[in-house]
């Protein structure tokens, strides 16, 4: 070609290029769901993420699934892969049988060789989900559909844990792409080998991905053949996307955007609590945060309620006891520490603390109401006498945090499925101070036992009463303030039916079972 | 330029990216926080992550693993990003065209609508065009290009509809074959008409705002060196002389003044590479400012070294090709560096 025709056809193209906003082109029944953070993989061995939840969701199916009632699991389960399953006659491992005719993307069959390679991959690999596959030794193949999980320890929480979102079975011909002896990680961080309704067929990294039917699923899409995930990280860009239709969902929404949201024409914004506590943590080992009384002063000098209303908006609930609404344990007559600088100035007088003494208090700015829950804790705390220096930590320092080097810190938990374990176990047994996630420092032997005698106990009666007989030990030693728990946020197009979300395991969606009003793709 | 001189300048390049290897991967892995910490997840036991922290060769001296490092860069490979094991390469390749695409037509623009609004601006002085210009410059500068951006988003994707508000591409085209990874030419290069269209919708406002937040710096250089130039000796002989007054301006006097707009926008180019992360967001642009931001607050190493060779590189590649630039716009400028 010669240059000037090279120019020619170069312009001509631009020129019909520019004409105006490109064109619609027809497309299959497509959902559109908006998330602020892309996925950083897609491997559900790897990740521990809720932002690499959706595709994950959607492209994989687990052995079991959490029984949901108005956006809440109701703490029962039911077979997703599974027909049948229970605990084995040594007591502690768990037998489990597949329901025949569910087939991967590749029109093959999800068998329990399946089930042994994708667990026994995740323990090799031993990353994300494999920290809560502790308990289990191995996997058995008993036949075709019939498997046992060998485990080394009694653990009543494996069922709940089966059911979370990466605890995905995947193709164990995904093998063909290992490179290096990587088991297919690469491969898989990108591309999904599943049974579940849709498989991703695009990726563009940072903005969008595409997901299509599986064509081999054994519960095919009623309406949606596509699922687009995308990613925006603007308020006033998601709302627009929402009203205009670009979008159908969006799940990164903020507490102060609610309002805004809810005065969008065609959108509705679901808000349902969750085990998602925030607190203020005292460094049980040091001094003076050592002696209880300080620590209470503290309690009573910060007020929650206040904080909650003015920096998320009330979207958010008191937690009476240490465990959040929702999850078995939680004690409502366990009451709520009261506001109290007085109080607190007297107790913190009777230990010998000094007004105007200093306290450091090292926080992650891991969103704009981190500051300012900071900034109100410190104004609080300057009422009753005690001055606060704010230390801003880069996301990858908390090791500092968890080795103990700090007087206060801001940090959160979380209840994955409804059990007291995930916060008992991480944030109060003395096991997990240093490397785990008992920031606080605190230890309390007879509080470990009752935990530890919780976690191995099979009688889900006796379980809670262990945990509860530890949870009135932690609130008399109150190692920590616990603020708030936050509520799930959601917001979605009013034509939009058949959502079934999960606020404890957000980023999960039912898009199978979704339709749009009138059927209009 | 001579042979040796173009020698002396690769050196020097090689030199440069072999120090920010140096300093980059030093203070990487000086600063607090632990990877396979990360990696592992919150509730990870000491020994996942000590297991972890020795498969990724973390445990090794700083050294060690810095030897290691640059023997795999030398063999073109930047490793494998420890959050999503897929190669660094890999990713850097969509990254950066993205970015370097958004760049290159936010300085087109600039550039064109900059100097020419410039020029009439020192030619006019004093007059409409000028304080157009002054005004267009003023509110370039002081405007925030993450308050531009949204604006520009509200009007004409919320109101107007005439543009696509977000990412490169719509969801109903795949992208086209990867030639350069710019989607501009590789649409080109496709053939695709459709497929153009869409790319050129969606990267007309994200270089709009970057545009506009760069033309006013080129407005303020090009007058004011203009200005300089139409008051030299040369020009006004060239117009005692007869010479047509366009081909006095534009052929004699900015030329000359083109010469410090060449420094600028070499340090504007350099300067949007780093600094494009907030309209990438707001645009939900997949280029390198959000791609290195994720990897540095998950302190994933080989992407954040990955990125900085790169960047570095074009960086030095940008100033080499001002150095290039500034004798073919005036050859009697002495051989720079």
């Amino acid at each position: 070609m010669r240059r000037r025709d090279l120019l020619a056809s170069t312009g001509a193209m631009l020129a019909l290029a520019a004409c105006g906003r490109p064109a619609s082109t027809p497309r299959p029944p497509t959902l559109v769901i908006g998330k602020a953070s892309d996925s950083s993989s897609m491997d559900p061995a790897i990740t521990t993420a809720s932002s690499d939840f959706a595709p994950i969701g959607l492209a994989y199916e687990r052995l079991l699934r959490f029984v949901m009632r108005d956006g809440q699991p109701t703490g029962g389960l039911e077979g997703e892969l599974a027909r049948d399953w229970r605990l084995d006659d040594d007591g502690r491992s768990w037998l489990f049988e597949l329901a025949p005719g569910h087939r991967f993307d590749d029109g093959s069959e999800v068998t329990a060789e399946a089930v042994r390679f994708s667990f026994e991959r995740c323990l090799s690999i031993g990353m994300g989900v494999a920290q809560a596959l502790g308990g289990l030794e191995r996997v058995e193949v008993l036949d075709r559909y019939r498997c046992r999980f060998r485990m080394a320890v009694s653990m009543p929480i494996f069922p709940m844990i089966l059911a979370l979102a990466p605890m995905a079975v995947i193709n164990p011909a995904v093998m063909r792409h290992a490179r290096d002896g990587d088991l297919a990680r690469a491969w898989l961080s990108e591309h999904t080998a599943g049974s579940g309704a849709y498989r991703v067929t695009g990726w563009l990294r940072g903005q969008r991905m595409i997901l299509a039917a599986n064509p081999h699923a054994a519960q095919p899409p009623r309406h949606f053949q596509r699922v687009v995930i995308k990613v925006v990280k603007d308020e006033a860009v998601y709302r627009t996307q929402l009203a205009k239709g670009d979008i159908d969902i969006f799940e990164s929404v903020g507490p102060d955007a609610v309002e805004r949201l809810a005065a969008v024409k065609g959108v509705q914004v679901l808000e349902q609590p969750t085990p998602l506590v925030i607190a203020l943590v005292p460094n049980n080992q040091r001094a003076p945060l050592d002696d209880v009384r300080v620590r209470r002063a503290i309690a009573h000098a910060v007020d929650p309620a206040a904080i909650a209303r003015s920096l998320v908006g009330g979207h958010a609930s008191l937690i009476h006891g240490v465990l959040p609404p929702g999850v078995p344990g939680n004690d409502p007559t366990i009451p709520l520490v009261a506001h109290d600088p007085v109080r607190a100035r007297a107790l913190l007088a009777e230990a010998g603390v000094a007004a105007g003494r200093t306290l450091g208090l090292s926080y992650v700015q891991s969103s704009a109401a981190s500051d300012a829950v900071a900034l109100a804790i410190q104004s609080q705390l300057a009422d009753v006498g005690l001055t606060v220096r704010l230390d801003v930590l880069a996301p990858s320092a908390m090791g500092k945090v968890r080795q103990g080097d700090f007087d206060l810190t801001i940090s959160s938990w979380y209840a994955d499925f409804p059990d007291p374990w995930p916060i008992m176990k991480f944030a109060y047994n003395s096991a997990n101070i240093g490397d785990g996630l008992n920031l606080a420092r605190y230890g309390n032997p007879a509080v470990d036992a009752l935990l530890n005698r919780a976690e191995m106990t099979m009688d889900q009666t006796e379980r809670l009463r262990l945990y509860g007989e530890a949870q009135r030990l932690i609130v008399a030693d109150q190692p920590m303030v616990d603020l708030f728990a936050l509520h799930g946020l959601l917001a979605v197009r009013r034509d939009i039916e058949g959502l079934v979300y999960n606020f404890w395991q957000p980023g999960v969606y039912n898009a199978a079972q979704m339709t749009r009003k009138d059927g209009a793709a | 330029m001579s042979a040796a001189a173009v020698l002396r300048r690769l050196a020097g390049l090689v030199m440069v990216v072999f120090g920010v290897t140096i300093i980059t991967f030093l203070i990487s892995h000086v600063i607090p926080g632990d990877p396979a910490q990360m990696l592992a997840g919150p509730r990870a036991s000491a020994e996942a992550v000590a297991r972890i922290r020795t498969e990724l060769g973390l445990d090794q001296p700083v050294l060690v693993q810095y030897g290691r490092y640059l023997a795999a860069l030398l063999h073109g490979d930047f490793g494998v990003s420890i959050v999503t094991g897929r190669p660094v390469a890999q990713d850097l390749l969509q990254v950066f065209p993205a970015t370097l695409e958004l760049i290159v037509a936010a300085l087109a623009m600039a550039v064109v609508v900059g100097v020419l609004l410039g020029t009439l601006a020192a030619v006019y002085r004093g007059g409409a065009i000028d304080w157009a210009a002054r005004l267009l410059a003023s509110v370039s500068v002081s405007m925030p290009a993450f308050w531009l951006a949204l604006i520009l988003l509200l009007l004409f994707y919320g109101v107007l509809d005439w543009l696509p508000g977000d990412g490169r591409l719509g969801v109903a085209f795949d992208p086209p074959p990867t030639v350069t990874g710019f989607f501009v030419i590789d649409a080109l290069l496709a053939g695709d008409a459709a497929l153009l269209r869409d790319v050129l919708a969606h990267l007309a406002l994200p270089a709009t705002t970057l545009a506009i937040a760069t033309v006013g710096g080129v407005i303020r250089i090009v007058r004011a060196a203009m200005i300089g130039v139409l008051n030299e000796d040369y020009i006004r002989t060239a117009i005692a002389s007869g010479l047509r007054w366009r081909t006095v301006v534009f052929n004699h006097a900015l030329r000359n003044a083109l010469i410090p707009l060449v420094t600028v926008l070499g340090l504007e180019a350099a300067a949007l590479l780093f600094g494009s992360v907030v309209v990438e967001t707001v645009f939900v642009w997949p280029g390198a400012g959000s791609y290195v931001l994720g990897a540095i607050f998950a302190l994933d190493f080989p992407v954040i070294m990955g990125f900085t060779v790169i960047a570095s590189l074009v960086y030095v590649l940008i100033n080499t090709g001002v150095d290039l630039l500034y004798r073919v716009l005036n050859p009697q400028i002495g051989e720079v560096g």
